[in-house]
C-alpha cells in the first residue's frame, strides 16, 4: 500500500498541477470581486498539500506492517464489458443491449442453465419497461437500430 | 373536531399508506428520488380533495426518504442522497449480518425524527420561521462549511486520503458554469459539462456500480456477497442508548430543513457529525455504530418537519420538494403564508395529523417489512450484480434523459472501486459534490454583499457560531493524532 500511496500521490500532485494551471485561463469579468479561479486555486492548493502529506507518510511507513492491495482480474473483464455495453447501447438501444449484458454477466458468472440465462433478463427488462418507461415515463435510449 | 373527521376517513388514510408505498418504492431505486417522486404523483392529486391530494404527496415525500435508506443499508446503495450518509454504518452492520437489527434502527430513528419534526412545526413553527429568515448568503456559506466539515470525521483512518477526497469533490463540483459570472471552468470544451457534474449519477457510481464490481470478486474467490441474516432484533438498552442522539439528530434535521438550499443530504450528514463529536466511543463509528445509523436517519426525516415551516408559514419553499407543494396547495385552491392559518386553519392542523400519521404508518410499515426486505441479502451475488448494474444505468439516465450522465456513472464506479481498493473513503467526496455549489456561491455573494469586507463573517453571531463549529470539527482529529503518531509504526494521518 505504501507504494501505491506514493504513485498516487505523484499522480494526484501532476493532475493538480496541470488543474492549477488550467484556473488561470479562467476570464475574470471586472464586475465580480472573486475571480471564477478563486475557490478552485485554494481547493487544489489544499489538495495538493494533503497529497504531499500523503506522501511523506508512505515513505515513513514500515514495509513490513504495510498491507497489499490485489486484484481480481475478473473486476477489469467486468468493467470492459460494462463499458462495451453502454457504448452498445449507442447502436442496439437500452433493452437489446441490456439483455445481451445480463445474458453474458450470467455465463461469466459460471451460470450454465439455459433458462435462467434466458428468463432474466426478461424478467428485468419487462420490470424496467414496466417502471420507468410507463409508469414514470422515462424514454430509456432506443439506439441507432430502432430509432 | 372538524379537523379530525378531514383525516380520519378511509379514503384520506389509504391515499396516505399508498403514498408512503409508491414513495417508499420509488426512494429505493437509485436515481429516483423524493422530488420526482413527488412531480410524478402531482397530476393525480388535482381531482381530488384538497386534503386527500397533499396527504398522497406528503406519504410520497416521508415514504422516498425512509425508502432510501433501505438500499443503502442492504446493497451499499443509497436510493436517494438523502441516506448518503447512512450507508457508513447501516451497511457495515449489514456485513456484520445485523441487518435485521440496522433496519429496525432506520425505521425507528425516521420515524421519531419524523414524529419530533412535526410537533416541532406544530409548536413553534412562527418563530422558527423568523429565525431561518435570518438565514443570508454568509450563514448559508457558514452551514455549508460546517457540513464539510464532517469529511474529518470520514476519514476512515487516513485524514490525508479524506481530505484528498473531499477536496476532490469540492474540484469537481466547480466543473461547469461559475455560479457569479457565468464564466465556464474545467469544461475543456464539452457542452455536457456546462451544466457541472450530476452529484446523484456520481452517488450511483460511487456507491452502487462500484460495489457490483467488487461483488465480482466475491464471486471468484466464492465468497459469494449473499450476506448471513441474523435476526438479531434491537434491545430496548440499545434503543435507550441511541434515543438522545436520534431527538438531538431530528431536531439538527428540522432545523437545517428550514433553511433554504440546504437539503437532506446535508442534514444526514451534520447529524452524523454531532452524534460523533458526542459520542464516547468515536471509533465504533464507521464499523457498524447504532448511533452512526440512527442520527443521520433521524435526520432526514426531521428535515421533513422543517421543510414545511417557511413553507406554510410564509409561502417560501426551501428546497425542490416544497416547492411542488407549494403548487400543490396553490392547485388546491390554498394560499400558504401567514394567513393560512386563519382561512384554512382546520385543513392545516389536519395536514399536521396526516404526517403524524404518516410517521407512525412508516413505523408499522417498516416494522412488518423487515422481513419481506432482508430477502434481498438472500439473492446470489451472480444474480444481484446485474440488477445492480442496470439499476444504475437507468437511475444516472432518467436523472434528466441524458446519455452524459451514465457515462459520469460508469466513470465514478471505476473511481470508486479503485478508491476504495487504496483506502480512499468515498463519502467525503459526495459531501464535496453536494456542498461545493452552496459553499461557492453563497461565500461569493457574501463578499459582493459585504463590498470585499472579510469581516462580515465575523460580525454576524449565527455565522461565527458555524464557523467556530466547522473550525473546531476539522482540528479535532488533528490534535488526536498528534497525542498518538508515532511514524515509524503507523504513519498515517
Amino acid at each position: 500500500m505504501a507504494r501505491a500511496d506514493r504513485l498516487i500521490s505523484i499522480v494526484a500532485i501532476a493532475l493538480a498541477l496541470a488543474l492549477l494551471a488550467v484556473t488561470f485561463s479562467f476570464p475574470s469579468p471586472d464586475i465580480v470581486r472573486t475571480s471564477p479561479g478563486f475557490l478552485p486555486r485554494i481547493y487544489i492548493g489544499l489538495f495538493i498539500i494533503f497529497a504531499v502529506v500523503l506522501f511523506m507518510q508512505a515513505r515513513s511507513r514500515n514495509k513490513e506492517a504495510d498491507s497489499k492491495v490485489t486484484f481480481d482480474r475478473f473486476s477489469f473483464v467486468l468493467m470492459i464489458v460494462f463499458g462495451i455495453y453502454l457504448l452498445s447501447m449507442i447502436v442496439l438501444g437500452f433493452y437489446l443491449s441490456t439483455l445481451l449484458l445480463i445474458a453474458v454477466l450470467l455465463w461469466l458468472s459460471r451460470v450454465r442453465a439455459w433458462w435462467v440465462i434466458a428468463s432474466m433478463p426478461l424478467i428485468v427488462l419487462l420490470f424496467v419497461y414496466i417502471v420507468f418507461s410507463e409508469l414514470l415515463n422515462v424514454n430509456l435510449p432506443l439506439g441507432l437500430l430502432f430509432s | 373536531m372538524e379537523t379530525l373527521t378531514y383525516v380520519f376517513q378511509f379514503e384520506t388514510i389509504l391515499l396516505l399508506i399508498l403514498g408512503l408505498l409508491i414513495g417508499l418504492f420509488i426512494g429505493a431505486l437509485p436515481g429516483l428520488s423524493s422530488v420526482m417522486g413527488v412531480a410524478l404523483m402531482l397530476p393525480i392529486t388535482f381531482g381530488m380533495e384538497p386534503i386527500n391530494g397533499i396527504l398522497l404527496l406528503i406519504g410520497v415525500y416521508f415514504g422516498s426518504i425512509y425508502g432510501g435508506s433501505l438500499t443503502a443499508i442492504l446493497i451499499n446503495t443509497p436510493g436517494t442522497p438523502a441516506s448518503a450518509a447512512s450507508v457508513i454504518d447501516g451497511y457495515s452492520l449489514t456485513k456484520k449480518g445485523l441487518a435485521y437489527k440496522a433496519l429496525q434502527v432506520s425505521t425507528v430513528s425516521s420515524a421519531i425524527g419524523g414524529v419530533v419534526g412535526v410537533i416541532l412545526l406544530i409548536l413553534v413553527a412562527p418563530q422558527l420561521a423568523e429565525f431561518a429568515l435570518r438565514f443570508s448568503a454568509p450563514e448559508t456559506f457558514a452551514l455549508a462549511l460546517f457540513g464539510l466539515s464532517v469529511i474529518s470525521t470520514l476519514t476512515a483512518g487516513s485524514y490525508a486520503k479524506g481530505m484528498m477526497s473531499g477536496l476532490a469533490g469540492l474540484i469537481i463540483a466547480t466543473v461547469g458554469l461559475d455560479p457569479i459570472s457565468g464564466v465556464t471552468r474545467f469544461t475543456f470544451g464539452n457542452v455536457q459539462l456546462l451544466g457541472g457534474v450530476s452529484f446523484i449519477a456520481a452517488m450511483i457510481g460511487l456507491f452502487a456500480t462500484s460495489e457490483a464490481f467488487r461483488m465480482v470478486e466475491d464471486k471468484i474467490r466464492n465468497t459469494d456477497s449473499s450476506q448471513t441474516i441474523n435476526k438479531v432484533k434491537l434491545k430496548w438498552s440499545e434503543f435507550r442508548a441511541v434515543f438522545l442522539t436520534i431527538l438531538g439528530s431530528s431536531g439538527i434535521g428540522t432545523f437545517i430543513g428550514m433553511i433554504p438550499g440546504a437539503g437532506a443530504d446535508i442534514a444526514s450528514f451534520v447529524a452524523y457529525n454531532e452524534a460523533k463529536r458526542f459520542s464516547k466511543n468515536k471509533k465504533e463509528f464507521g464499523n457498524g455504530s447504532l448511533r452512526g445509523l440512527a442520527a443521520p436517519e433521524a435526520a432526514n426525516t426531521g428535515l421533513t418537519g422543517g421543510a414545511m415551516v417557511p413553507l406554510l408559514t410564509l409561502g417560501i419553499p426551501g428546497d425542490a420538494v416544497t416547492a411542488v407543494l407549494l403548487g400543490a396547495l396553490t392547485v388546491q385552491g390554498l394560499q400558504p403564508g401567514p394567513q393560512l392559518f386563519v382561512s384554512d386553519g382546520s385543513l392545516v392542523y389536519a395536514l399536521f395529523i396526516g404526517m403524524l400519521l404518516a410517521n407512525l404508518f412508516i413505523l408499522i410499515i417498516g416494522f412488518s417489512g423487515i422481513r419481506f426486505f432482508t430477502k434481498i441479502l438472500k439473492v446470489p451475488g451472480h444474480f444481484l450484480m446485474p440488477v445492480i448494474l442496470v439499476l444504475s444505468v437507468v437511475g444516472a439516465y432518467a436523472l434528466n434523459n441524458n446519455y452524459f450522465d451514465v457515462i459520469v456513472m460508469f466513470a465514478a464506479g471505476i473511481g470508486g472501486y479503485f478508491m476504495k481498493k487504496f483506502n480512499f473513503p468515498v463519502a467525503p467526496l459526495i459531501l464535496g459534490l453536494i456542498l461545493g455549489p452552496l459553499l461557492e456561491s453563497n461565500l461569493r455573494r457574501s463578499i459582493i454583499l459585504a463590498q470585499g469586507d472579510m469581516t462580515i463573517f465575523l460580525t454576524r453571531p449565527i455565522t461565527v457560531v458555524l464557523l467556530a463549529l466547522a473550525v473546531l470539527t476539522l482540528l479535532s482529529p488533528l490534535w488526536n493524532i498528534r497525542k498518538k503518531w508515532k511514524p515509524d509504526v503507523k504513519g498515517e494521518i
